[in-house]
């Protein structure tokens, strides 16, 4: 149950940090609006949402597993 | 329009209610009512010491300048907590497991416990910290005088500079908050509440204030979120070439590594942190907290581009823009939220460095000067918070100096980045030390000296130049005219900015120099242990090094050692906690190498690894390191092989657990069938009487014309049958009480062969009737043993009458004879009768066992199961002879009672 949370903590991680670099957010640098809003700053703020969402589902996971306490 | 005293006696205010807070929790926590201040919620506020006010009005600005480019700053430490599970979580378990102290004690603990490691750390996060702690100070002073100038220079947010009094009073008045509530503890596990407390409600109030300003700026100036985007400087802003190009990935990167190395944030989040736990909470709530601190500074950015006049100073937009809608309480909010940024800040940062200072620098130079005496109980103790006090006054004043200096110069404006890039030349050492095992204090050392130098020489340096300056010849020219020694185009790397080419070189030849020289040299023993006890941290089992580190130590000298760090009370405490309670210590044999282990370990927490071994090494002699048991720590097969090997003896046991179970519930399957057996076999023993019995009552009942001899006959049958009836429930009572051993058996010395003369006679006039010749055989004399006459007598005539009753020969003999044989005494009755056919099953309740039954003779079939219960009772057997003669021999067997 923990390595499999811990291997998807990982992959979040990894997504997270591919979404953030280029090439990949290059994509959406266009000069377009979306609801009066440029595509690129709802990329970069919805992305950081999502990943806030996912850590927190991925944080209750944890705490289902209960991983090993230091003190 | 805001008067200066009125701002002046806001921040008063604020400062008191600070001070308040911190007092308030202090005495709480005290008193052991800090649930509230240990609680996941107040640790991730804390962390959000990282948004100084650099960040608070600096993020504006620098949106202000490159657009979205300031996002990288949060989006770096939000992949980082998202990532806690690798990084953070281990080094919050190393900072458990071995006390640590600050970045610069984890970093010398785990490379052998090294002073020079420890030292060179903290020499450059104090030289890294100090111009950040002079910004934020600067910070304050503008916004103090901006808030407080409501002219038109006021809202460009432009100051001359002049006055730097406010800076002043902020550094003296965080000085004192942070060495009244910041050096009440010197262990590091014993944390500082009132601190903890106060940062957290700063987290709150900065992101109060920036969410009112954002909110405000967005509905209340602009009109709506889509109207932001209408301004004309939203375009270029946000179509900024450089979006994701070299300068966002390096940005992301060093915020990231800025959010584990920065000394106040490791102060935070590794130190101060108090249950692990609390870090899966700050997993998502603090990427949560730069969130929406960041949500609102494009649109501030945009916003005050566009409606403030020309010349505005971005990085006031945050102040300047409330104040140029005449929303004065907002201003006002703005300016406290700044305020508490600093103050945050400041308040951390000295702490940090102060326990730094004073653990690497002051104790062991203090230990090492020949003049001073360190002798008397507890003065380490007092040594360690004069210095930390000392360095907290310090450290700010440099702050405030650096500041005063630099005042009029834009020397501050980018020493946020540069810090960043300082504090990052600890991330090869780090991250190398907790992940990789070869590491080694050499090239920790090399690798952080060359980062550190090129650090200076590319970034720092260029900082301080001042245009026509010979600084800035030096910084355009080279030295000596020297292009390839260009500060910010090295060995002529052209065409990066400043800042990623000053990344690239310091962080790059660090970790070359660090990787290379770590594989060159060859780790020390000491070394070698904390490298496996750190790498292995969730592995290896708790203090497993100290039975590696062999060394001897007297008592009275650890104890006195102790006592001169810790003060008599603690140590006390500590020596009876070891000892289990006495602290004669005359009487106590000499400390056994985990006791020497663990003091050591407690006084990590107070001065740092470094100190604490040099001082338990001055009066530990004779150490030791068994590199075999070093080996077997490190080795990773070994671990596996041995890991596998329990799970081995797991499974095997849990085989066993098994086996047992099964054979329990084969037992309970059986008697639980056995139970069922007999329930259905009184039934039907029952049934028969009965059924005899109500046959006879309906006819007597029913049919008129019965002679008397009829009905008389008939009311004798039920009457024999109820007899028999009770009978059968008598015994199986009686066999049911002496199965659970309740029936009296009264054991007595006794002498057996009178009470089997008494059975024979009494069964005499039975065999007479049934013409069966009762004979005695051989009989032994004058012996005794255990056993209850009455109970005896009533199994040998049952034994007789079944015998008599049974026999079905010509010429019938039942034959009683007496032995002793093996130290027992045998009673052996035998007959010629038809034998029992089914010898296995004669024992068993209900069971009849004879061949053939006269007719007449039918018993309840629990005799013989009562007889031999009751010879068992008596520590005896009853069992059925294998003969080779004709008919059935019963033998009593009883063991004789010692003379």
């Amino acid at each position: 149950m923990v390595a499999e949370t811990s291997g998807r903590a990982g992959l979040l991680l990894c997504m997270g940090a591919l979404c953030l670099l280029p090439p990949i957010a290059l994509v959406f640098d266009k000069p377009i609006n979306v609801f009066g809003i440029p595509l690129v700053v709802l990329y970069v703020f919805g992305t950081w949402l999502t990943l806030i969402v996912l850590a927190k589902v991925l944080s209750d996971r944890f705490q289902d597993s209960d991983p090993p306490q230091a003190q | 329009m805001l008067s200066t005293n009125f701002v002046l006696l806001t921040a008063f205010a604020y400062v008191i209610v600070l001070f308040l807070l911190a007092f308030i929790s202090d005495s709480m926590s005290r008193r052991g009512k800090d649930t509230l201040l240990r609680s996941p919620l107040i640790y991730t506020l804390s962390i959000s010491v990282y948004c100084t006010s650099w960040t608070f009005y600096g993020a504006v600005g620098s949106a202000a300048r490159n657009g979205l480019e300031f996002a990288t700053i949060y989006l770096g430490p939000t992949l980082v907590f998202i990532g806690w599970w690798f990084l953070l979580r281990k080094l919050v378990r190393i900072g458990h497991e071995h006390r640590i102290t600050s970045i610069a004690d984890l970093i010398s603990s785990r490379f052998g416990k090294s002073t020079t490691l420890a030292v060179l750390v903290t020499c450059i996060a104090v030289i890294g910290t100090t111009p950040y702690i002079a910004l934020q100070l600067k910070a304050v002073t503008t916004s103090f005088e901006v808030v407080s100038n409501a002219t038109q220079t006021g809202i460009l947010g432009v100051t001359l500079g002049e006055d730097t009094r406010a800076g002043f009073w902020v550094a003296v008045a965080m000085a004192v908050f942070t060495i009244l509530f910041g050096t009440r503890n010197l262990d590091a596990n014993e944390h500082n509440p009132g601190v903890v407390a106060a940062i957290a409600f700063e987290a709150l109030v900065k992101l109060l204030a920036i969410i009112s300003v954002g909110l405000f700026v967005v509905f209340g100036i602009a009109g709506g979120i889509d109207q932001v985007f209408e301004y004309v400087p939203a375009e270029t802003l946000l179509q900024h070439s450089d979006n994701f190009g070299t300068r966002w990935i390096n940005l992301l990167f060093l915020s990231g590594i800025a959010i584990i190395c920065l000394p106040r944030q490791f102060q935070i989040t590794v130190v101060e942190n108090s249950n692990e736990k609390h870090l899966r909470t700050a997993s998502w709530a603090f990427p949560l907290y730069l969130f929406l601190m960041s949500l609102f500074v494009l649109p501030i950015a945009i916003v005050g581009l566009a409606v403030l006049p020309a010349g505005s100073n971005p990085d006031m937009f945050v102040l300047t823009l409330p104040m140029w809608a005449d929303q004065e309480a907002l201003a006002l909010l703005a300016f406290i939220g700044g305020f508490s940024s600093a103050t945050s800040m400041v308040i951390v940062a000295s702490i940090a460095l102060s326990v730094m200072i004073s653990n690497h620098i002051v104790v062991p130079l203090a230990l090492r000067l020949p003049w001073v005496q360190l002798d008397e109980s507890g003065d380490i103790k007092q040594l360690l918070l004069i210095s930390r006090r000392i360095s907290i006054g310090l450290i700010l004043l440099f702050g405030y100096l650096y500041f005063s200096f630099s005042a009029r110069s834009d020397a501050l404006a980018s020493i946020g980045l540069i810090a960043f890039v300082g504090v990052a030349q600890f991330s090869p050492a780090l991250i190398g030390g907790i992940f990789w095992r070869n590491a080694a204090a050499r090239g920790a050392v090399a690798g952080l000296s060359v980062g550190f130098i090129l650090w200076m020489y590319t970034l720092f340096l260029p900082s301080l130049a001042i245009d026509g300056g010979y600084l800035s010849s030096f910084v355009a020219h080279g030295p000596w005219g020297l292009k390839w020694l260009r500060p910010q185009a090295l060995f002529g790397l052209e065409g990066l900015d400043p800042l990623t080419h000053a990344t690239f070189w310091c962080l790059e030849l660090n970790t070359i120099v660090f990787v290379v020289v770590s594989m060159w040299t060859k780790q020390s023993p000491l070394e070698k242990l904390q490298s496996a006890l750190f790498v292995d941290v969730f592995r290896n089992k708790r203090h497993s090094g100290a039975q590696i580190l062999q060394r001897r130590a007297a008592t009275k000298d650890l104890f006195r050692l102790t006592q001169r760090i810790l003060g008599p009370k603690e140590t006390h405490k500590l020596f009876a906690e070891l000892t289990g309670g006495t602290i004669a210590l005359n009487d106590l044999p000499p400390p056994d190498p985990r006791f020497i282990d663990h003091v050591e370990r407690r006084l990590t927490g107070n001065i740092g690894a470094a100190t604490a071994r040099a001082l338990v090494s001055q009066v530990a002699t004779g150490e030791s390191i068994s590199l075999d048991e070093i080996i077997s720590l490190v080795d990773e097969t070994q671990q596996v092989v041995e890991y596998s090997q329990r799970l081995e003896q797991q499974s095997n046991q849990l085989k066993l657990t098994a086996e047992k179970l099964r054979k329990a519930n084969l037992k309970l399957q059986e008697l639980d069938s056995q139970k069922d057996e007999f329930l259905s076999q009184v039934s039907h023993e029952v049934r028969t009487p009965m059924t005899s019995i109500r046959s006879f009552a309906e006819i007597l009942q029913n049919t008129d014309e019965l002679s008397p001899e009829q009905q008389q006959r008939f009311v004798k049958i039920i009457h024999e049958e109820s007899l028999r009836l009770t009978r059968l429930l008598d015994e199986i009572l009686e066999i049911s009480r002496l199965e659970q051993s309740q029936l009296g058996i009264n054991l007595q010395k006794i002498d057996p062969e009178p009470v089997i003369d008494r059975a024979i006679d009494s069964c005499r006039g039975l065999a007479q009737t049934s013409n069966v010749d009762l004979t005695s055989g051989h009989r032994e004399q004058s012996l005794f043993v255990q056993s209850d006459g009455d109970r005896l007598h009533q199994v040998i005539i049952n034994l007789i009458t079944n015998a008599v009753k049974y026999n079905t020969s010509n010429d019938p003999v039942v034959r009683i004879e007496s032995f002793i044989r093996d130290e027992h005494f045998e009673i052996l009755i035998s007959d010629n009768g038809p034998g029992i056919s089914d010898a296995d099953r004669v024992f068993d309740k209900f069971s009849r066992g004879r061949s053939e039954y006269p007719a007449g003779t039918v018993g309840t079939g629990l005799g013989l199961a009562i007889s031999r219960q009751l010879i068992i009772n008596m520590n005896g057997n009853l069992d059925l002879v294998d003969t080779d003669m004709n008919g059935a021999q019963f033998r009593i067997t009883l063991p004789l009672a010692k003379h």
